[in-house]
């Protein structure tokens, strides 16, 4: 079984972080979002991945990810150009996967038990597709599956307005190579895009047996900033902490703590956890980092208070404001104006910035 | 909808054909791999149901 891993879009709702990267490659605890995929693929026993390129960020993610061999797989590249839709990127791997069965992970999702159990659901019954969903409380702000008491999926739709079922479809897809069969034979949506779902109505409708899987444990989809960081926190929860760093004797450090070898936390600063902490960066004195915080690399606190926040690095926090909820960009400087004149904040936001201030 | 793609005999890089059609000659995007890909490398079939239904490979 081979693994497609679809890394396209244009991570519109991530501005202004996505102006100068993929949102896949946003850090959750401090490891790109990809790289959860890459790992879940793997875990499952999936070694050969063809990673679906759009237009946005093609270069930085094939710098992370090389030929793929840093994380234990071999990476084909595919580059889908514009973004014509989930089944047009799908189609776009018919030569890479070459007649095997193979399973679509969406690049920006991130799930806490993996898919080892949506694979092995699929292999062990002889079906044309498997789909992962997850109970939702708003099933009309998603693509929704009917399903049997087997487990079969009978129907699915887009965003009902009266939904069959409360199964949302969370970008997990397991197929056969005749998806692409159905996918050759449908025609692009109102929006112009080729639909995955109507790919596999088209399974149903031709008589397929579609499995379905309910995943257990939290889905995640990191298409905003309020979900990058309910995905930190949720990651940050399991944290095996490792406090391979210095930390100094009047430092206070309290919970898990994953401190980065080359990594520091100096004398009056309070450090609590689950809190991860990147290479070579240092927490400085009169600093407070809170639960759920992750600091990228080579970033520098002092005299600050951070919490529940994403930093994803070549930061310097030198604000004694408190910093709480938030997403701060690469190479940020966000610094103090106490004492100067006249008094206010003092901001040069690029475009999209969210600021409450 | 028929997806149309060429493979870098090289690499394996796979590159879609409105990539290539924007681009016409483009260097393989595969990591190192030195390949030069043309729209016309497509088999003629391809390339001429891609240029009659254009319209489809927009967005």
């Amino acid at each position: 079984m081979k693994g497609v891993l679809l890394a396209g879009g244009t991570g519109s709702r991530l501005r202004p972080i996505t102006h100068t990267g993929p949102k896949q490659l946003v850090p959750v605890a401090n490891k790109p979002v990809i790289q959860y995929a890459i790992e879940d693929l793997r875990e499952a026993g999936i070694s050969e991945i063809g990673v679906v390129l759009g237009n946005k960020g093609r270069e930085a993610i094939q710098s992370f990810l090389g030929d793929g061999s840093d994380f234990g797989v071999e990476i084909t590249y595919i580059v889908q150009g514009r973004p014509l839709g989930l089944a047009h990127a799908v189609g776009c791997a018919e030569s890479f996967v070459d007649g095997d069965d193979f399973v679509v992970y969406l690049g920006d999702n991130m799930l806490k038990r993996g898919i080892v159990d949506v694979v092995d659901g699929f292999r062990t019954g002889g079906f044309d597709a498997g789909i992962a969903l997850q109970e939702v409380d708003n099933p009309t702000q998603f693509g929704i599956a009917d399903v049997d008491e087997d487990g079969r999926v009978t129907h699915l739709v887009e965003k009902p307005d009266d939904p069959p079922s409360n199964l949302a479809l969370i970008g997990i897809y397991v197929f056969t190579p005749r998806i692409f069969d159905a996918i050759e034979e449908i025609e692009p949506s109102w929006r112009g895009e080729l639909e995955i779902t109507d790919a596999i109505q088209y399974l149903l409708d031709d008589g397929g047996a579609i499995d379905s899987q309910v995943v257990e444990g939290w889905w995640k989809d990191t298409g905003k900033p309020e979900d990058v960081l309910e995905a930190n926190r949720l990651v940050l929860e399991d944290l095996e902490a490792t406090r391979a760093g210095s930390i100094d004797t009047d430092a206070k450090v309290e919970g898990r703590v994953d401190l980065a070898e080359s990594s520091r936390i100096e004398s009056g600063a309070v450090v609590r956890g689950p809190v991860s902490i990147a290479e070579n960066t240092t927490v400085e004195t009169g600093t407070y980092v809170g639960p759920y915080t992750a600091i990228g690399a080579n970033s520098t606190v002092r005299n600050a208070h951070i919490e529940n926040s994403v930093v994803v690095g070549d930061t310097e926090i030198t604000t004694s404001g408190r910093i709480i909820d938030s997403l701060i960009g690469r190479g940020a400087a966000i610094g103090s104006a106490e004492g100067k004149l006249p008094e206010g904040r003092r901001l040069v936001v690029g475009e999209n910035s969210q600021l409450e201030l | 909808m028929r997806v149309i793609t060429l493979e870098c005999p090289d690499c394996g890089t796979v590159v879609a054909a409105n990539e290539l059609e924007d681009n016409r000659i483009m260097k393989c995007p595969g990591n190192d791999c030195d390949s030069v890909l043309r729209f016309d490398d497509l088999p003629e079939d391809d390339r001429s149901f891609y240029l009659e239904n254009k319209e489809q490979y927009r967005l």
